[in-house]
């Protein structure tokens, strides 16, 4: 009991805050329509945190398994008639599809160099979705999305939305706490481990990237019947690198990192000055939370706790800097 | 065929931009194992810095305050590494994040101070007529400074004692402390070295084919690109790797249509990457 | 040509200037106003002078007493040149801010994402974009959605019929890679085969190329005696003229009406000279009516740069017009039904806006100008 308590002890956390939350704004259609939004890039920034925090596969292009979602659905809903089930079906299957083949491939590479083939393939997924002609709408994009049929209201689909990041992070906490997740994570620290532990590494890392894939997917179905509309610009590169900050501010090994960091940052613009000087304040805002917490808002419990603890044990602390630092310049390379 | 040989030669002309903001990338790739997201800000820092004073004062002094400028900007971000460095309990993706938010920075910097039009600026009027292909003098120029920035860097990284310090800081951290390297105040100047390289990179874009606020990114991954293809750990390589992707994208966009010619040399990058020996990774702990 | 027989600005600021001194006016309620423009972001440079002219305006129209006594405010909303933004402003907009109309969004994506839920609040969308999706027939938001400059098939065929009038037979295309690039190239390419004179070559650049020597060469190849250049960014178009006078692409170039801005003059340099616009508006040589909004901004302390000032001050007219014609309450169904009916309205754009049930379009080819640079200007071609 006490265990199962611990696995989920993020899922409950989300339960109370979503439900006080839901409690202040349910009248309030501005603040609705932002907590959807949070939702949505939540699931994005999950799917980051399931395929960097925990496999360490450090993906930018999240935000095109989120397109294939969008579109997927977009086009069925919109052109076809089809019911936005069949959709939702297309938008968790398509993109592990392409996910897995992709991840095959650059899995092999060293950390820096299989960013780069991801972020060239969200690039050049751009180019496919621009080039698509009348199929994705082109440049333009596709319109007329229908709203889902049992979620009209903004506040069903604030219920909808958040259903989902709640089964993401129930699905996600029983992942980081099974043999499964605890073999991807060693084989986020120590490769050569997880080999002499008989992990078939390229075949987990695929399957864990195809997973944040499908979970993108998910985000991006809702995006889809959320705006109503999907457009190359909608989730193009620069929301890759926007979900990967969000998941990397709040902390992207833990379930509610992401989740946090999407809040925050989705926040932020809401009150930070708008029009040119946007940029300084958003920019300057980042660099602090990345300097003030560099294992994201999650990882200010340990800062803290660190803090607390006496002087006494800073020489330790300074042997232990220089060790680990030595082990993060590993894996950079 | 002689068309193709127009197209090669121009590519060779491009790319010799792109190779020269690899320079910076690879340059600090070497020194201190990170990548500086805001290296094509501070080239657009520079460049727009370097028209303004330049139209102001003159050409020279725009050009020096410029280069300067992106040193120093270079210098914000060496410090952000260095307070990272302090409790790298964290992720190396942390710094290369930290860039980015200064490139985003440094971009509604450049909109604030100096708008939105383009910046550049064209002093050459004539052309020379090399075999029947015009190209402007400025590409000339281009071509000798990123030679000589070759040479310089090679001989600042094989030739000098700071360049044995930096990458023997940069292959083991810890040993080289032993040593007595001083690790902190070289990865320090590795990021101003790498401002210089971006700001006169810059100013070459100025001047050849100009840029506006928003194009840092877009430089950034020019450079990115380049610097990657063939494999980070060399700035020759480096600057091969962007004349090859300049020469690519001069074909491509020569003989397809569209979008098409745009997917070309992304796929090109793709292909090397992956399967290409450059970013395989090696045996865990051991660099590639 | 346009003489003062039509309601102008000036005459409209003395109506209302003398409106305000009655004194019921003052207390009426304020008319709120919505900008959802790009103020940063690749789009920034269309937002941030819609923003400024549309500022100024309103400033005036205040300092004149308002629209019928009410005060006009603006409630402003950057949408980042991102789509999910745009729509997420138009909530917050007319949510939030309680606007009866928005101006925007300064993308063609973006008023395509916001505008399903202006409709659906029944707001109506002033959209300054040229983009023909924008105000497709079919669409569920139509009713609200009322394009504020001539669309782009319009523009586009003035630019093509310019470019032939002169003899030219073969044609080629450089285009942009982005929506307005792509469709109108598409559309110029029909046109030219039902003239029985196909384009004889196309080529093409992402919009933040730097360097397009390969697409001039390419061009080149097929020897065209005139070229349209399909371009809204300055320093691509200025990329451009520049790459095909060095690579000996001595034919004259005609470019579409995002080029009509000083900074495409400066970045062409001198490959400039001779190259032809078909623009929406011409701040070198303006027309009496653009002279006015001119002088508005210089006395703000802005100058304007391109088209972005005239669409939205269109747009904001347009409200401010339609406004006028409502005796009670403001809102956006009595807006939308009064802006179906407004016709031979003059704004600071040459032309005049005409809506109507079946055409949310506005502005036609009255508006258009051609222009040639010379000596660092725009000239006024007759």
């Amino acid at each position: 009991m006490n265990s199962l308590l611990m696995r989920y002890r993020s899922v409950l956390v989300l339960i109370v805050v979503l439900t006080v939350v839901t409690m202040l704004i349910r009248a309030n259609t501005v603040w609705l329509d932002t907590s959807v939004v949070i939702a949505i890039y939540s699931l994005i920034a999950l799917s980051v945190g399931i395929s960097y925090g925990q496999a360490g596969i450090l993906s930018v292009a999240q935000a095109a398994f989120a397109s294939v979602g969008a579109y997927a659905t977009a086009i069925v809903t919109a052109r076809y008639d089809l019911p936005a089930a069949v959709g939702l079906v297309l938008a968790l299957l398509l993109p592990p599809l392409i996910a897995y083949p992709l991840a095959r491939l650059v899995t092999r590479l060293n950390a820096l160099s299989l960013a780069i083939a991801t972020l060239v393939f969200g690039q050049a997924f751009d180019i496919i979705l621009r080039e698509g002609g009348d199929f994705t709408g082109g440049y333009i994009g596709l319109s007329g999305i229908p709203p889902l049929p049992f979620a009209s209201g903004l506040l069903q689909f604030h219920f909808v939305a958040w259903g989902a990041v709640l089964i993401v992070a129930v699905l996600l906490s029983n992942l980081i706490d099974s043999p499964f997740g605890r073999a991807t994570n060693t084989l986020r620290s120590d490769t050569l481990r997880a080999v002499a532990d008989g992990v078939n590494v390229p075949h987990v890392r695929s399957a864990i990237l195809a997973f944040s894939a499908s979970v993108a997917g998910l985000g991006g179905w809702l995006y889809a019947h959320h705006i109503a509309y999907i457009g190359p610009d909608s989730l193009g590169p620069s929301v890759s690198l926007s979900v990967l900050l969000m998941a990397v501010v709040g902390g992207a090994q833990t379930v509610l990192g992401p989740i946090i960091g999407a809040a925050l940052l989705t926040l932020l613009f809401k009150f930070i000055p708008s029009q040119e000087v946007q940029g300084m304040f958003y920019g300057g805002a980042l660099i602090a939370v990345l300097v003030l917490t560099p294992n994201g808002l999650m990882g200010l419990r340990t800062v803290i706790g660190r803090w607390m603890k006496s002087s006494a044990t800073k020489r330790e602390r300074a042997t232990a800097n220089v060790a680990t630092g030595v082990s993060a310049a590993r894996r950079a390379s | 065929m002689y068309e193709l040989l127009e197209f090669s030669s121009r590519g060779v002309l491009l790319g010799v931009t792109y190779g020269l903001l690899a320079f910076p990338i690879s340059l600090l790739f070497i020194a201190t194992d990170t990548v500086d997201l805001a290296v094509g800000a501070y080239a657009v820092l520079a460049g727009a810095v370097a028209m303004f004073v330049g139209g102001s004062v003159n050409p020279a002094v725009g050009i020096l305050t410029g280069i300067l400028v992106g040193v120093l900007a270079s210098a914000a971000i060496g410090s952000i590494s260095l307070m990272l460095g302090r409790r790298q309990k964290g992720d190396p993706l942390v710094l290369v994040l930290a860039s980015f938010g200064f490139a985003i920075f440094l971009e509604s910097v450049v909109l604030t101070l100096f708008g939105k039009d383009p910046f550049i600026r064209q002093p050459f009027t004539y052309f020379w007529n090399i075999g029947g292909i015009r190209i402007s003098p400025q590409a000339g120029v281009n071509v000798v400074v990123g030679l000589l920035l070759i040479a310089a860097v090679y001989v600042l990284l094989y030739r000098t004692s700071w360049g044995r310090d930096v990458r023997a800081s940069a292959n083991n951290e810890r040993a080289a402390l032993l040593a007595g390297i001083p690790v902190r105040a070289l990865r320090f100047s590795a990021f101003m070295l790498a401002g210089l390289l971006a700001g006169i990179a810059g100013v070459l874009v100025l001047y050849t084919s100009g840029m506006d606020f928003a194009s840092g990114m877009h430089l950034t991954l020019a450079g990115f690109g380049a610097a990657i293809v063939f494999g980070l750990h060399g700035p020759l390589r480096g600057f091969f790797g962007g004349l090859a992707i300049g020469v690519v994208e001069t074909i491509s966009a020569g003989y397809a249509n569209g979008g098409l010619a745009s997917l070309v040399p992304l796929l090109f990058i793709f292909l090397v990457l992956t399967l290409g020996r450059g970013g395989r990774q090696g045996p865990a702990g051991v660099r590639a | 040509m346009i003489s003062g027989r039509k309601l102008l600005v000036a005459a409209l600021l003395a109506t209302v200037s003398f409106a305000a001194s009655s004194a019921i006016a003052q207390n009426a309620k304020p008319l709120k106003i919505g900008l959802l423009l790009s103020l940063s972001g690749p789009a920034a440079s269309f937002g941030i002078p819609e923003r400024d002219a549309a500022e100024l305006i309103v400033a005036g129209l205040n300092s004149q007493g308002g629209v019928d006594g009410r005060k006009v405010e603006l409630a402003i909303y950057d949408d980042t040149t991102n789509p999910t933004e745009a729509a997420r402003g138009a909530t917050k907009l007319i949510r939030e801010d309680g606007v009866v109309a928005i101006v925007g969004a300064s993308t063609g994506s973006g008023t395509l994402a916001a505008a399903p839920i202006a409709a659906r609040e029944k707001i109506p969308m002033l959209a300054p974009n040229a983009t023909i999706s924008v105000t497709a027939r079919e669409s569920q938001s139509y009713p609200y959605v009322f394009r504020t400059m001539s669309n782009d098939l319009v523009n586009t065929k003035q630019l093509y019929e310019a470019a032939i009038a002169g003899g030219a037979k073969k044609v080629a295309i450089f285009y942009q890679e982005d929506a307005y690039g792509k469709d109108s190239a598409t559309y110029v390419k029909k046109l030219a085969e039902e003239r029985g004179a196909p384009i004889v070559d196309m080529a093409s650049a992402p919009l933040k190329s730097i360097e397009v020597a390969a697409q001039a060469v390419k061009l080149r190849g097929s020897s065209p005696d005139a070229v349209i250049m399909q371009v809204t960014a300055p320093a691509l178009g200025g990329a451009f003229v520049r790459a095909a006078k060095q690579v000996g692409l001595d034919v004259p170039i005609w470019g579409s009406m995002g080029l009509g801005q000083k900074s495409f003059i400066e970045s062409s340099g001198a490959a400039g000279n001779g190259v032809r616009l078909v623009v929406f508006g011409n701040w070198d040589d303006p027309s009496p009516r653009q002279a006015k909004l001119a002088d508005v901004m210089k006395a703000g302390g802005k100058s304007p740069q391109g088209f972005a000032e005239l669409i939205s001050t269109n747009g904001l007219l347009a409200i401010v017009e339609a406004a006028r014609k409502i005796k009670g309450d403001i809102t956006g169904p009595a807006l939308r039904d009064e802006l179906e009916k407004l016709c031979k309205v003059t704004t600071y754009s040459d032309g005049e806006l005409c809506y109507s049930k079946d055409d949310h379009d506005g502005w036609s080819t009255d508006a258009l100008t051609t222009v040639e640079i010379r000596d660092g200007a725009f000239k006024r071609v007759q």
